[in-house]
């Protein structure tokens, strides 16, 4: 599924988040959404499923609109929001009950599924049993994760999926984007762990101040070479490198 | 892989979900199983009041049975309110994630029955079932009169908590009065209603219509509270005012779309509480029987301590427990948290038995001796459970939960509280209503204030951690 955007304005009070965004990624992309802390990413997310509403311009999610086909658009798409991801007071399975319950899945069709992509994340099953609310922050990523992927949706965006796991878990996540990654399905990721991105991303998008400087393939961004990601981003969001000598002098 | 068959959401089966995993957490909510034999323990001991509800029902003679009748419904809110608010403080939440592919109108039914069965309200519905299956041609009326009265509670409790306690409401002009306005409307439609009630025998329908009333307006000033700190979640999200701010995600999909096209009826909802605050002063002039009330709760409250348990009480002093022994500055204070649990329900207890005895007059000398031997180790103890923790011993969960409620009841309040609660009482004893109904719109209003001003203490003390 392609996904586009139209002059997309977002502005909270008298700050504009977002700037006349517009942007066009293909089919069967992994795009890797860059950008600083309150530069908008979540924003664009939550917009982009429809959990808030932008104050100008739409969003197009292969030729339809949330305005045209809200609920059809929304049954094809996963997502891992930072947070408020679990409900507290089930328990993982009532969770994951729960969830393809909402999708309209009967529990049956996807039993082999759930039960590889259970047994892929978690050594422990049992744990599945306890409350959402005892996880770890590691747990609770993966679980979620899980719950995003569970009716194998077309439109995948995932806020933050590396955030509090740790080394082991960030690359089973990342090879199992890898492996989930078809013509037919995007997955959008934003995160600030560039050297997870740079391992999976097909497309980059860098968001800053409203709008994005860069938007275009992997490639074309690191064109200097492999590893390059950094410095490419820094050279569009923070060109001049900031003087410590005043910090080195009063902390001393 | 296959591509799945995916169906449209069946509404019915979400909501036999929510209610089933709603009842599993009544006896087996948490990893605690001393707390989950607890809990089941006290669904059995529920079990046994309702049946002793339904045998004074069916043995009282016609003319106490009314009365025996409005003793038994009051108890109900006294379950939901009592369980909602003590000791941790929990506003209503979203159990749909705004992105799934739910049309907004079942979203808003799922996160209803989400919130509306709470383990205190299936405490409630428990109670009420039992209790009114057991009582032949009373039961229907019962269960019916029970059932308006549980989402009237449930729909104010939330309301108050959702206005007061959400850190959203700072500044909103005119919220406190209008939250005050509720507490006195409801206090005063109630009074009312149960007024009404004790011409039951001869003319049920009037006081279930009035109920169906009550119960309506209760939602609707809900359904008002949720739009007003909804939309001021949304707008505060990205101010500089955001720490500690609702996520996103727990925004109904209703309110986003309304604040999204910058529609707001604002204005009409304005006008309900003010209608209801002029209504309830007008019942206030034609009440002759309010005492009846002060004295029907007298059944309500011995429920008190079953729900002191469904909400973590004995697993809060359990945890307690085991979380001041982990270090030894927690092991200093240890008595002073457990004190510190302990005082609001000495206080309530001590109030509506002073108000029993002076209606059933029986109030003599000696009662007045132990009221004021009993006044000064309950402020004593309010005061010193308010007192700052150690630091160390914040950091635990467990003393956390503990700090909220200290947070919110601090020894002034408390001693406003006390007072307050006295002067109510011995008002309507002296059948001073429309005073009575001030001082209650007063206290309200300073016990507000007081929780605003705890809530932002804490806000900002959250904020100085943060930037440590």
């Amino acid at each position: 599924m392609s996904l586009s955007a139209r002059n997309i304005n977002k502005t909270f009070g008298r700050l504009q988040v977002l700037d006349n965004l517009s942007f066009d990624f293909p089919s069967g992309c992994i795009l890797g959404l860059l950008g600083n802390n309150g530069a908008g990413k979540s924003t664009l997310i939550n917009i982009m499923c429809d959990l808030i509403r932008p104050d100008s311009g739409e969003i197009i999610i292969n030729g339809e609109t949330f305005e045209n086909n809200s609920l059809e658009i929304r049954s094809k798409m996963g997502v891992l929001p930072e947070t408020g991801l679990l409900n507290t007071d089930l328990s993982g399975k009532e969770q994951l009950e729960f969830a393809a319950l909402l999708y309209g899945i009967k529990p049956s069709d996807i039993g082999e599924q759930l039960d590889t992509m259970l047994n892929y994340f978690f050594d422990d099953l049992s744990l599945l049993s306890r409350r959402c609310g005892t996880y770890s922050t590691g747990m609770r990523k993966k679980l979620g994760l899980i719950l995003a992927f569970l009716h194998k949706p077309t439109v995948a965006l995932l806020d933050e999926p590396f955030s509090g796991l740790d080394p082991a878990s960030a690359r089973l996540v990342i090879n199992f984007l890898k492996s989930y990654k078809r013509e037919d399905r995007s997955i959008l990721i934003s995160s600030h762990n560039l050297s997870y991105v740079q391992q999976i991303s097909t497309h980059i998008a860098v968001l800053h101040e409203g709008t994005f400087p860069f938007s275009g393939t992997h490639d074309d961004f690191t064109a200097d070479g492999q590893n390059q990601l950094e410095n490419s981003l820094f050279e569009l969001i923070m060109p001049n490198e900031k003087d410590t000598n005043e910090l080195k002098r009063v902390l001393a | 892989m296959e591509p799945i068959v995916r169906n449209k959401p069946s509404l019915a089966k979400l909501i036999v979900f929510i209610l089933r995993t709603r009842l599993r957490l009544i006896v087996s909510g948490t990893e605690n199983t001393a707390l989950n034999i607890g809990r089941i323990f006290l669904v059995i001991g529920l079990i046994f009041y309702a049946f002793a509800a339904a045998a004074i029902l069916l043995v009282s003679d016609d003319a106490d049975r009314s009365f025996y009748y409005v003793l038994i419904l009051s108890s109900i809110p006294a379950i939901i309110i009592s369980s909602g608010i003590f000791p941790v403080l929990k506003l209503p939440s979203s159990v749909v994630p705004g992105y799934a592919p739910i049309p907004g109108k079942q979203v808003g039914i799922l996160n209803l029955v989400y919130n509306l069965f709470r383990p205190g309200t299936l405490y409630g519905l428990i109670f009420l079932s039992v209790t009114s299956s057991l009582t032949y041609s009373l039961g229907p009326w019962l269960l019916f009169d029970g059932i308006l009265l549980i989402i009237a509670t449930s729909a104010l409790d939330f309301a108050v908590k959702q206005t007061v306690l959400s850190a959203q409401t700072r500044g909103i002009r005119g919220l406190k009065l209008l939250i005050a306005a509720g507490i006195v409307n409801s206090v005063g439609l109630g009074t009312y209603f149960v007024m009404y009630f004790f011409t039951m025998l001869t003319d049920p329908y009037v006081y279930t219509l009035y109920l169906l009333l009550f119960t309506i307006s209760c939602v609707i000033y809900y359904t008002y509270t949720v739009e007003l700190t909804e939309t001021a979640s949304t707008t505060s999200i990205f101010s500089n005012d955001s720490v500690g701010s609702k996520s996103i995600n727990t925004v109904s999909a209703a309110t986003r779309l309304a604040y999204s096209r910058k529609h707001s009826t604002k204005p009409m909802y304005l006008l309900i509480p003010a209608f209801n605050l002029i209504i309830g002063l007008y019942i206030y002039f034609l009440a002759e029987e309010t005492m009846s009330f002060v004295f029907s709760l007298m059944l309500a409250f011995p429920l008190l301590p079953f729900t002191y348990v469904h909400n973590n009480f004995w697993g809060f002093f359990r945890e307690t427990w085991l979380a001041v022994r982990l270090s030894p500055a927690g092991n200093k204070i240890k008595w002073k948290v457990f004190l510190g649990a302990v005082w609001m329900p000495l206080l309530l207890d001590a109030t509506s038995s002073f108000a029993a005895l002076v209606y059933s007059g029986q109030f003599a000398m000696f009662h007045a001796w132990i009221y004021l031997l009993l006044i000064p180790p309950i402020m004593f103890m309010s005061y010193w459970s308010s007192l700052r923790f150690p630091r160390k011993v914040n950091a635990l969960i467990a003393i956390n939960q503990m700090t909220t409620f200290r947070n919110n009841t601090s020894g002034i309040s408390s001693f406003v509280i006390i007072l307050f609660c006295y002067l109510i009482s011995f008002l309507m004893v002296l059948n001073q209503f429309v005073i009575a109904f001030f001082v209650v719109l007063v206290a309200s209003l300073i016990v507000i204030r007081e929780i605003q001003q705890c809530e932002r203490n804490r806000h900002y003390k959250l904020q100085a951690e943060l930037y440590k």
